[in-house]
């Protein structure tokens, strides 16, 4: 069940005396939990969303018959899940991160340099970490002068290799 | 105490030896330093900087709006993994 859940958030504490819970957001859009519907565990368990507001970077939630704090002590660092279909809409050019770990990279003249491993999140651009076929590793700026293309559906990604000074 | 207005910003010789010589040629290479604690110039921006994070250069864009900070708060060195799951976050080539 899990394997086709994305994570938007973790459960933290309680918040007061009449069932709200504390969430830290998973997802670059707090502000989603205030439109949605419901949430799912693990499991696969459906949990109703009443209301959410965004409060110092945390989220205030009430679900349907979570009426007291007690009940929350059992759900303490469990993480809550979408479908990918209930995945907020991004605008073109930008993708989920998991879904573009295992793009094959290559180089312009078409080289296959390896697959993209990992997106380290700096507070300037994005950093593509690539798995060079020979095991190292190369960093590549998310930048439109090293990145020249991004081909979801052949699942390939086209880069200019940074030259280090 | 903050650092003396006379001396001016704190930066690496060797990073503005390269940024310098760049500026002149226009050229635009991927400058590697080891030196967190350089301040960023307005001469810096549009450059591409490789800062250290302790294990490897992360290659930092520099914009106008990191005038004034230091080059290390844009090259973490602890990296949080999170615990496996997949999670709603996006990223996209900064234009």
């Amino acid at each position: 069940m899990k394997d086709n859940l994305i994570a938007v958030a973790r459960i933290s504490s309680a918040h007061g005396v009449r069932g709200e819970v504390k969430l830290l957001p998973l997802t670059d859009f707090p502000h989603r939990f205030e439109s949605t519907k419901y949430l799912l565990l693990a499991d696969g368990t459906k949990l109703v969303l009443e209301s959410a507001r965004v409060h110092k970077g945390m989220v205030l939630a009430k679900f349907q018959g979570f009426d007291t704090p007690e009940v929350w002590l059992d759900y303490r660092q469990k993480e809550l899940y979408v479908t990918e279909e209930d995945l907020m809409p991004l605008p073109a050019g930008q993708y989920y991160i998991y879904q573009m770990i295992g793009l094959a990279v290559f180089d312009e003249q078409g080289t296959l340099l390896g697959e993209l491993s990992d997106v380290l999140q700096t507070g300037s651009n994005d950093v593509y970490a690539v798995k060079l076929t020979d095991g190292e590793e190369l960093l590549i700026p998310a930048i439109e002068r090293f990145v020249k293309q991004i081909d979801m559906a052949a699942r390939k990604m086209i880069v200019v290799v940074p030259e280090y000074w | 105490m903050s650092r003396s207005v006379k001396k001016g910003p704190y930066v690496h010789a060797s990073v503005m030896k390269k940024i310098s010589a760049m500026n002149v040629k226009n050229e635009k290479k991927v400058v590697k330093t080891w030196s967190r604690s350089s301040t960023i110039l307005p001469s810096f921006v549009g450059h591409t900087i490789a800062v250290h994070d302790g294990r490897k250069h992360v290659p930092v864009y520099i914009t106008e709006d990191m005038v004034g900070h230091k080059l290390g708060e844009f090259a973490p060195t602890r990296t949080f993994r999170g615990h496996g799951s997949k999670a709603e976050r996006a990223t996209g080539v900064k234009k």
